[in-house]
């Protein structure tokens, strides 16, 4: 066993070891708790207590790790399909809306316009004709802004369905400020996932997210998001943008997103310069983490003491891993089994890189693509930035956990996708750190596990958009 | 100064207690992997895509 290969840590006066490849928690003693710690921080040289206490520890791990099956990779480089699974197209390259800390010039990306429908059948062509399952996210800009290039897209997926071509779901990030009868129907009939975009309350929202016009984009999502949800079984929720303006406001802006029923809550850290005005400090950063954290540890409690049914995301993250003792390889799918087609048809590895000339895996125009040079090349780069290949993860204890960073930020960062962002390092390990405690808190209580597996299964029914689920708010 | 650490170790040694590990066990939880799933779809990329934004972060 090597350093790199458990992580010890205490939470309320219990010590814990957590071993990397095993996926798997253990309680142990303060003692060796303690030796752990020394080893792992890599202090040299031992006497002959601490050295015994370590080989006792690495023999009992060894035996145990021979009785175990072995943790399997949730995907592996060997693993990876030649298909697209989940595809952005960016149908409008126009915005309403000019947020502050928009990382897409306006969403515009250097090239406003809309998405045609010959864009759309070259698309398809090029990657929906497989017989296959695909998830497609209309994605801009705002791509409510092009809702006839939207239609028609919904209708050419249709008949790759009935051709036994490929069978399409969508999903659409919108910004929530147009509403219409047809977007009533498109959302009812043939959307499955909607992300809408807001911040939090009035102020903060229309601080960090103005009109071009001058009306307030708080007002018009508020009521769109009642309108766009009452009557109908699509999963939705909502994605707010967290900046140096509303870093202290994380409990806040959770509970006014809440207030808006059973969707889903995301809340991200925004990606700007870091001389930005909207930029967080080291400190702001530091007390946003604090607050993420506490509004996770609060999740868990109500979710299995049975008040308001609303949960916070990473303690079923964790809990994934570990009940399917999986290792993530990877951040995401992207420039693999995720790519994202702009308005021009220019393909991309994913949403986030749309524009970066070096990323530009060619153009769906071109019937050879997917044969080309430069798409095989990125992708390869992709498929084998492994968490096990890239510096500065390969020896983390918390790297099958993470699966590194995202492959954007670490670019924007570096100008390389292998080096993590340290940021999102600490992130991790405090989430992991504080809430892997309380989560095997509940597992060990039969009462409070109980109550939690039948939570999960009520959540699921709801999330899943089944009528009769239990209200279950998830961020 | 080693040395000197060495036989401070060495005397911690003699009082450390006998070593304690116990699994936290989470195999009851076994088949609710769809409901983290579920319950994990804004978390996906923190990238603002949403539930099912099909990143992959989950595996999917």
């Amino acid at each position: 066993m090597e350093r790199r290969d458990f992580h010890t840590f205490g939470k309320d006066g219990r010590h814990y070891v957590f071993l990397t490849d095993l996926v798997s928690l253990f309680e142990i003693d303060a003692d060796t708790s303690a030796v752990l710690a020394r080893v792992e921080a890599g202090e040299t040289p031992f006497g002959e207590g601490v050295r015994q206490r370590w080989q006792q520890f690495c023999d009992h791990m060894d035996e145990l790790a021979r009785s175990m099956p072995k943790a399997k990779a949730l995907r592996s480089p060997e693993d990876i399909p030649d298909h697209v699974i989940g595809l952005y197209l960016f149908v409008s390259q126009q915005c309403n809306l000019r947020c502050t800390y928009c990382y897409a010039d306006e969403g515009e990306y250097g090239q406003p316009g809309k998405m045609n429908k010959e864009v759309v059948r070259q698309t398809f062509d090029r990657f929906f004709s497989e017989g296959q399952r695909h998830q497609v996210t209309f994605f801009g800009g705002e791509p409510l802004m092009n809702l006839p290039v939207v239609n028609k897209t919904i209708e050419l997926a249709d008949e790759y369905r009935k051709a036994g071509k490929a069978d399409i779901a969508f999903n659409v990030v919108t910004n929530g400020t147009i509403y219409s009868k047809k977007i009533e129907t498109l959302f009812r009939d043939h959307i499955s996932d909607v992300t809408f975009s807001l911040d939090g309350p009035k102020a903060l929202q229309d601080e960090q997210r103005p009109s071009k016009s001058g009306w307030s984009s708080h007002d018009k999502i508020s009521k769109n998001i009642e309108r766009l949800t009452a009557d109908t079984q699509v999963n939705w929720g909502i994605r707010s943008i967290v900046t140096s303006q509303g870093c202290d406001q994380v409990e806040e802006i959770y509970r006014h997103l809440n207030e808006f029923g059973p969707g889903g809550i995301g809340l991200v850290d925004a990606d700007v310069p870091t001389d930005h005005p909207l930029y967080m400090d080291d400190e702001a950063y530091e007390r946003f983490v604090e607050q993420i954290v506490a509004v996770n540890r609060k999740g868990l409690r109500s979710f299995v003491e049975g008040g308001q049914p609303v949960a916070f995301e990473y303690p079923f993250y964790i809990l994934f891993h570990f009940v399917s003792r999986t290792h993530n390889l990877y951040h995401c799918n992207a420039g693999t089994n995720l790519l994202a087609v702009t308005a021009e048809g220019d393909v991309y590895p994913c949403h986030r890189f749309v524009g970066i000339d070096e990323f530009r895996m060619g153009n769906v125009a071109d019937p050879a693509l997917r044969e080309s040079a430069p798409f095989q090349d990125i992708r390869k780069r992709f498929m084998h930035t492994t968490v096990d290949e890239r510096s500065g993860c390969c020896d983390c204890w918390a790297r099958y956990l993470c699966g590194g960073s995202c492959d954007k930020y670490s670019y924007t960062e570096h100008g390389d996708m292998e080096p993590p962002v340290e940021r999102h390092c600490h992130y991790i390990k405090t989430v992991i750190e504080v809430l892997l405690p309380d989560v095997a808190a509940v597992i060990e209580q039969p009462a409070e596990r109980l109550e939690l597996m039948q939570r999960l299964r009520a959540g699921l029914s709801c999330r899943i958009g089944a009528k009769g689920g239990e209200e279950v708010h998830v961020a | 100064m080693n040395v000197d650490k060495t036989r401070s170790e060495n005397q911690q040694s003699n009082e450390m207690k006998p070593m304690s590990i116990r699994r936290v066990e989470f195999d009851s939880l076994e088949g609710l992997n769809q409901a983290f799933e579920a319950m994990t779809a804004m978390i996906c990329c923190g990238n603002q895509g949403g539930p099912g934004c099909t990143c992959g972060s989950m595996g999917g």
